[in-house]
């Protein structure tokens, strides 16, 4: 099976304190650490089984900037075999674009299945992934929390609200969008890693693409949003926190 | 002026309440710019009686009927909602976002080469632009986002659930049905739904819940929060991350793709409080987080909040129970 895998290198925020650049379009990047989408990593972790189970090829594709390739290398330690990079020479907002552009490159592939993530954890569109699929007039199912593949199509557990399951059957080639948690997560080795930093990746300009973009939707500003409730802080020392904590859970008839 | 109309989303012959934060925000649109409401249905007409809480909150509903509908289908709904659409020249299109939506709304969106933007969760007018607003990085951040010509050309929207009230308006409808055909070659088949078990505890029926995150970091820290939720009589419960770890099982995921909790206490430790948590547990009566980041988004919704490295503070916690 030849499987392509939509990756995206996107930066750790959870834990990160975060502000914004002074026009306030960009958040302050420097000192942020980036990784492989969570989503993706599932994505590519479903990629591995399947190549384990039915045989074939895994090739890694990502729009963007030089900082990307270490989850192109990330991915050739855990088993992919290749990995294309369309250099991002200027940040697109617009999910539809971002699409055409993975479209028109993935055009020229042979491969019998896309997977990508559910969605990405800076932008949260949840848009490029089935926008793909369509440019590529490919069937899709998204949420995919089980798959299992038989002759030319494949039996799909994907996860909906109050998590409640879909069973369905797609047919081959299709695009599939990975939840997180398919698959326990595995980890490259040391010795795969230095393996990896040999491995060639193909650039892509996307001056070589040559066709006009254009993008509908612009990025005004970002601001940090308000909190809704007036939080009280419990502060102070270990000790006077625990206090605090225990005398308002009696307050409140808890304890 | 554009036509604002809302997809009605239903399921198991009930309409989801998705839909309805769709419904609230082409209210406040209506508010900001006119036009008129629609409401669009798709279904048989063994279920057409569905759209009857609609009735009368709108200007129109549009009900498109094959028996092919009765359920969801991600290619037959895209037909339907292609072949309707494309008719119109200028519209807002409005879905509560859900599960179906993460399919319909972009492939949509290609189909009819119109821009699309998802989990929206406010409007404001800004001259001669709307600022569309949703979240961007887990919701650290806020973006607001302009579309060009938005008020020449058609757009595609999803609304982010729970960020818009409905409140039910006196509006004679005006009833537009019609049988459609869809005619198409299909590559999926829907095969069944199937309900995730409820193992020994309901989390829902709790009153003190405890919900662990990725904060929490580590399965060997598991007995901590464990003795914490027996001392406080209280369940365990978790973000997604903390299922998806295998720290505890999927039944005891709280949030939009998990349940729904409204415990007397829910206390969080170690979850940064994205809305797709925030939607599970938002309406609990007393809401206590520990996180070491100030600016989690889980304290906007907090009612006290402890800033500090819950590896301490739980022990130095239970020491004290
Ligand atoms: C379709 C869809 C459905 C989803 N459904 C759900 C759902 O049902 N439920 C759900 O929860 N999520 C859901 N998510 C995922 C959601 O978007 C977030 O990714 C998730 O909620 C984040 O979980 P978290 O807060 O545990 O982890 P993170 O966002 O990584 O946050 C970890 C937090 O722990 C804090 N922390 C770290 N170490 C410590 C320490 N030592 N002491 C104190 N604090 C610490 C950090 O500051 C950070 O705030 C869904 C996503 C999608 C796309
Ligand atoms: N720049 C990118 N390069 C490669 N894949 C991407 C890129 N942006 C998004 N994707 C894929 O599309 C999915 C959804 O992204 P988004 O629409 O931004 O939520 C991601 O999980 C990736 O699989």
């Amino acid at each position: 099976m030849k499987i392509i895998v939509c990756i995206k290198s996107c930066p750790e925020t959870a834990e990160s304190d975060i502000k914004l650049t002074p026009d306030k379009k960009d958040i302050i990047r420097e000192k942020l650490v980036y990784t492989i989408n969570e989503a993706d990593n599932y994505a590519l972790e479903t990629a591995l089984v399947f190549k384990e189970k039915y045989g074939g090829e895994i090739t890694l594709i990502t729009f963007g900037d030089k900082k990307s390739d270490e989850i192109l290398r990330m991915g050739f330690a855990k088993g992919a075999d290749y990995g294309i990079r369309i250099e991002e020479e200027k940040e697109i907002k617009d999910p539809l674009l971002i699409a055409q552009i993975l479209a028109s490159v993935i055009k020229n592939l042979s491969f019998d299945l896309i997977l990508t993530g559910v969605t990405s954890s800076d932008n949260n569109y949840g848009i490029t992934n089935i926008a793909l699929a369509r440019y590529l007039n490919l069937p899709f199912t998204t949420l995919v929390k089980k798959v299992e593949k038989e002759d030319n199509f494949l039996l799909i557990e994907r996860e909906l609200e109050g998590g409640l399951i879909e069973k369905r059957k797609i047919k081959l080639p299709s695009l599939l969008t990975i939840q997180t948690g398919i698959y326990p997560l595995r980890y490259a080795s040391i010795l795969a890693i230095k393996r990896a930093t040999s491995k060639e990746i193909k650039l892509i300009k996307l001056s070589e693409l040559n066709w006009e973009m254009k993008e509908n939707i612009s990025l005004k500003e970002y601001f940090i949003p308000k909190s809704e409730r007036e939080t009280v802080f419990i502060k102070g020392s270990e000790d006077e926190i625990t206090d605090n904590l225990i005398k308002i859970l009696k307050e409140k008839g808890i304890l | 002026m554009k036509e604002i109309i809302v997809f009605i989303e239903h399921r198991f012959s009930e309409i989801l309440s998705n839909s309805y934060d769709a419904l609230g925000f082409a209210y406040e649109w209506q508010k900001l710019y006119g036009g008129e409401i629609s409401c669009l249905v798709l279904t048989s007409e063994g279920k057409k009686d569905i759209f009857n809480n609609l009735k009368d909150t709108v200007n129109k509903i549009y009900l498109l009927k094959n028996n092919l509908l009765e359920n969801y289908h991600p290619e037959l709904y895209l037909k339907a909602l292609k072949d309707f659409l494309k008719e119109k020249n200028n519209y807002l299109f409005i879905f509560g976002q859900t599960g179906n939506t993460y399919e319909l709304a972009p492939s949509l969106a290609v189909e009819l080469s119109v821009p699309i933007l998802t989990d929206i969760n406010g409007i404001e007018k800004d001259n001669n632009q709307i600022n569309f607003i949703r979240y961007f990085y887990g919701g650290k951040v806020s973006g607001k986002i302009n579309i060009a010509d938005f008020d020449k050309k058609p757009l595609i929207l999803t609304i982010q659930t729970g960020s818009f009230k409905f409140e039910k308006k006196e509006i004679n409808s005006e009833i537009m049905e019609k049988e459609i055909s869809l005619d198409i070659e299909k590559n999926i088949e829907i095969l069944e739904y199937k309900k995730e078990e409820t193992g020994e505890v309901d989390i829902t029926k709790a009153d003190i819940v405890i919900g662990i995150g990725r904060g929490l970091r580590d399965k060997k820290n598991l007995p901590m929060v464990e003795e914490l939720a027996k001392k406080l009589k209280g369940v365990l419960a978790g973000s997604r991350p903390a299922i998806d770890a295998g720290w505890l099982s999927k039944d005891r995921q709280i949030g939009s793709s998990g349940k729904t909790v409204k415990p007397k206490l829910y206390l969080a430790l170690g979850i940064s409080g994205a809305f797709q948590h925030i939607v599970g547990m938002k309406n609990s009566d007393l809401i206590i987080a520990i996180n070491k980041d100030p600016n989690a988004p889980i304290f906007s919704v907090s009612h006290y909040g402890i800033v500090e490295d819950l590896i301490k503070v739980v022990p130095a916690f239970l020491k004290k129970l």
